[in-house]
Formats: structure tokens, C-alpha cells, sequence
């Protein structure tokens, strides 16, 4: 019985659980399952289908995910003779790891963190940035036009979306007068939530997301009937499940701090107090942040069954044109409400 | 001039000019609230084919079946078939009788139509499963036996609906 105390008490060591279980990899992974199901019978039911259903009708065809998973796990990976190998094989890896690694500063609840630290927004945020660098590394190593025009594609996407998030993220924390992500979910619970302060800034971050993690209307780096699957093209096996988790890894964890920065965190049930330390401080706010994410990114996947794809320079115009200048806007917001947070 | 001659069916401003702002957010909004209204109420056409039939009609060009003791040797269907398909061989002595290789039929009804006696008919049937190609050319036993209809099987009706589309009537088989 030692063992297994031993056991427990590692699964349960804070770090670990962090990095493993519960915002972690685990259940990221079950998040994508759920999200990538539901994105199919969302898109199904509107577009007049069913959807996956084949296996298991009664259970809606829900284990149709998890024998992709197998059938992932089981393949094959080949690696062509023409790649670069290493920056190949190193890529997706990297960018599922590093997508999720923002996580490490994103609070689930006032005590639910591994690392404290004043600059948590600040670390996030350019921690957000890295993985769609080695989406172009891999398009590159591939050798492969439709990788590296997937790539070229992703570059140009990068340049747009990456300067919106950025600019919305500081106009938040500009309005927050912080960088802590611990004060900002403070601020809304004394105050409001940050989408009803600057909503502005949070239809523009959801935008800019969507372009980011290659949501319709924007799947355009990846883009399916034009250009195979993107930088990830030469993928196979367990390789391209993991390529093809990386974007909605990625929105997992913009959402995260989309919850944190604009819905006020773990709000609604983080306040219960019921005298259990693990119910009161890791289950309720976790479950209330996690709900308010999944929430979100149903709203994003279920973009699919409405848009078709943007062009490569529509989505480049709407971005500079329309959208930068949103971001630029509501910093302009952010101000007016903290002059009059001043005044009043 | 502009009054008689009509316009480009489309419009040869860019979209930017067409519509300004407010019109595209009206559009976005537009869309979204239908993609919401059909996940709300979803109006699904799909038949789920092999669990659901529909019901096929009269005259259906399916599987053909010859009726042995209709039949007089005349090798009319096999002159007529335009795919070679059908074959004459002796039954007996001085009995002639058609047989055919689904491996070439193209399902076009001449041999039912040539037919002087009407031995040869459709079954409302065209999904049959072979396990090897050498099952696909039938001998005469096969070939006077109406392929059986799988089990459990819903037959449906399909009707048309001026709201929804198409609509699945369900008919009880027997």
C-alpha cells in the first residue's frame, strides 16, 4: 500500500498535476477530443448531415474520436528522404509543447498556480507567439510546395494577428493597470467584467484568435481543399495528430486567457466557499474557468458550418485594415474608462 | 442605351464599394443567427442508407431475373445486350437459356425489353455483394432466383417538402 500512496502523492504533487493533469496535457487532450467531435456534429447538424455517427449511434457517435486517436497512434510515421530530419521531426513537438506552456502562468484560481510572478500577462502572451514559428520551420523542412506555401501563408497570418492580440492584451492590462493575471481577475471582481469594460477589445481578440489557431473564416494556412493540410503536409501517424492538435491546443489557451482577461475568471464559482481546500480552491474555480474556455471555443468552431474560407489578401486587408485599427481603438478605450475610473 | 440593355449579372464593383460597414456586419450577423436557428432546429436530409431504404419505384431498372419456365431460347436478350452480358448455353439438349455476368451489365433494361414472352423482369435490388468476381457471373439457378432483401431494414418513402426539402416517410414493409 505504500506504492500506492507514494503514487497518489506524486500524481497529486502540485507541479505535476499542473504540467499533467488538469490544465496540463491530459486534459488538453480530452478537450480536443471533445472539441474536434463537437466541431463535426456542429458542422453536421447545420449543414442539413449527422455528422460522425457511425460508431456507437447512441452515444452520438463520440468514440469515432477516440478510434482517430488509435488509428494515429498506430500509423506509421514516415519520414521522407528529401526532409530536413531533425527540424522535421523537432517541429510539432515543439509547437504542441510550447502552445501549451503559456499555461504555466494562467491562473485557475487564486492559489492554483505553479509559478507566481508580477509579469504573468507579459509571459503568456510571448510565450503565444513561438509555436507558429515552428509551423513555419516545418513547412520549410518539409520540402514541399504545399508545406511551404502553407508556411508563407502562416507568416503573413502571424504578422496580423500577433500584433491585434498583443495590442489587446496590453490595452487590458493598461486598464488593469496590471501585468498580473491574479490582480486583473481581482479588478473585474471588484469591479466588472473586462468584456462589458472594453468590448472593443474582446470581439477584436476573439477575431484575432480565430485567425490565429486557423478558425473558419480564416483556415487559411491550412486550408484543406487548396493546399493539402498546410505546413503539415508531409505528416503522418502520430505526428500529424499532434500537428493537427497544435491550433486547437493553441485556442485552448488563448481562451484561457481570454476567461482571465475578459469574463472575470473563475467568478461565478469561485466565490462558493464550502470549508474542503481542494473543492475551494482547484475544482470550483478550475471547472468555472474551464466551462467559460470550452464555452468560447464552441463558439469559435462553430464558425465552420456558417463561413467559407477567406482569401489569403481579404483576410490580410480585414486584419490590417479594419482590425488593427480596432486594437489601436480600444486602447483609446481602455483610457477613457481608466480616466473615468479616475474621476469617479 | 442603359435603360433596354441589361447589366452584368454581376456586379463589377469591388465589395468594399457595394457595401459599406454596417451592411457587412449585418451580413455576419445574418449568417450566424441561420447556422444558429439550423442548430436549433436541424433539418437533416441525410438517409441513412443501408440501415434506411427508400422505397424504389415501378419500373426500377434493378438486378434482373429470368423466369425459367416463361422463357423459349430465342437469344434475342443476348443478341440485344450492348455490354455482352448476357450469354446463351445449353440447358439441355436443344434448351437454350440465358445467363448473365454482372461484371459487365450495365443495368439497361434492352434484355427486358426484347423479351417476347416477358421470362426476364426487375427486381427493385441493386446492391447485392459478391465476395469474388467469379460470383458475379451467374449460372441459370442463380440467375431464376430473386436475390433476397436484407434484414432489418426501415423502408422509407421520400417526399418532398416545401419546407424542409426532402422528407423520409417511414413505410411498413410488409
Amino acid at each position: 500500500m505504500a506504492i500506492v500512496e507514494r503514487l497518489v502523492d506524486l500524481i497529486l504533487w502540485p507541479p505535476l498535476f499542473y504540467y499533467i493533469i488538469f490544465p496540463g496535457l491530459i486534459f488538453v487532450m480530452i478537450f480536443e477530443i471533445f472539441l474536434i467531435w463537437s466541431e463535426r456534429k456542429i458542422a453536421g447538424r447545420v449543414q442539413m448531415r449527422y455528422g460522425p455517427l457511425e460508431i456507437a449511434p447512441r452515444l452520438a457517435g463520440a468514440p469515432q474520436l477516440l478510434a482517430d486517436l488509435i488509428r494515429y497512434a498506430l500509423q506509421e510515421v514516415i519520414i521522407p528522404r528529401t526532409v530536413d530530419k531533425l527540424p522535421f521531426v523537432i517541429a510539432p513537438i515543439a509547437a504542441f509543447v510550447i502552445a501549451l506552456m503559456p499555461l504555466i502562468v494562467t491562473p485557475f484560481s487564486p492559489t492554483f498556480l505553479p509559478v507566481t510572478t508580477e509579469g504573468s500577462i507579459l509571459i503568456a502572451a510571448a510565450l503565444t507567439t513561438i509555436p507558429p514559428l515552428l509551423l513555419i520551420l516545418a513547412g520549410w523542412a518539409s520540402n514541399n510546395k504545399f508545406s511551404l506555401v502553407g508556411s508563407a501563408r502562416e507568416s503573413f497570418l502571424i504578422a496580423t494577428y500577433e500584433i491585434i492580440i498583443l495590442l489587446v492584451i496590453a490595452s487590458m492590462s493598461f486598464l488593469y493597470g496590471t501585468l498580473d493575471f491574479l490582480k486583473a481577475v481581482e479588478v473585474q471582481q471588484a469591479l466588472l467584467w473586462g468584456i462589458l469594460l472594453n468590448p472593443i477589445a474582446a470581439i477584436t481578440y476573439f477575431v484575432a484568435v480565430m485567425m490565429g489557431t486557423s478558425r473558419f473564416p480564416f483556415e487559411i494556412a491550412e486550408a484543406e481543399s487548396e493546399i493539402v493540410m498546410g505546413a503539415f503536409t508531409e505528416y503522418s501517424g502520430i505526428m500529424f495528430g499532434l500537428a493537427m492538435g497544435i491550433s486547437y491546443a493553441r485556442m485552448f489557451v488563448y481562451n484561457i486567457i481570454f476567461v482571465l482577461l475578459f469574463l472575470g475568471g473563475w467568478s461565478p464559482l469561485g466565490g462558493i466557499v464550502t470549508g474542503n481546500y481542494i473543492l475551494d480552491s482547484i475544482i470550483l474555480p478550475g471547472a468555472s474557468v474551464a466551462i467559460k474556455a470550452v464555452l468560447i471555443s464552441l463558439l469559435m468552431v462553430f464558425t465552420r458550418a456558417v463561413y467559407g474560407r477567406y482569401r489569403i489578401d481579404h483576410a490580410l486587408k480585414g486584419g490590417w485594415g479594419f482590425w488593427f485599427i480596432m486594437a489601436l481603438v480600444s486602447i483609446g478605450l481602455s483610457a477613457a474608462v481608466v480616466y473615468l475610473m479616475e474621476v469617479f | 442605351m442603359a435603360e433596354t440593355t441589361p447589366g452584368p449579372r454581376y456586379s463589377e464593383r469591388s465589395i468594399e464599394e457595394r457595401m459599406g460597414l454596417l451592411d457587412k456586419a449585418k451580413m455576419h450577423a445574418k449568417a450566424l443567427s441561420l447556422g444558429m436557428l439550423r442548430l436549433a432546429r436541424p433539418q437533416r436530409i441525410t438517409l441513412r442508407y443501408p440501415m434506411e431504404r427508400p422505397v424504389l419505384s415501378e419500373g426500377y431498372r434493378g438486378m434482373i431475373v429470368l423466369n425459367n419456365d416463361k422463357c423459349i431460347g430465342c437469344s434475342l436478350c443476348a443478341r440485344v445486350c450492348p455490354a455482352a452480358a448476357m450469354k446463351m448455353f445449353n440447358a439441355a439438349p436443344k434448351k437454350l437459356r440465358p445467363v448473365i455476368n454482372y461484371e459487365r451489365c450495365i443495368f439497361c433494361g434492352y434484355c427486358v425489353d426484347i423479351c417476347p414472352v416477358e421470362a426476364l423482369y426487375h427486381v427493385p435490388v441493386h446492391d447485392l455483394v459478391f465476395e469474388n468476381r467469379d460470383d458475379m457471373v451467374f449460372d441459370l439457378e442463380t440467375f431464376t432466383k430473386e436475390p433476397e432483401e436484407p434484414e432489418h431494414v426501415r423502408k422509407v418513402k421520400v417526399v418532398i417538402d416545401e419546407e424542409k426539402g426532402l422528407r423520409y416517410v417511414p413505410v411498413d414493409s410488409e
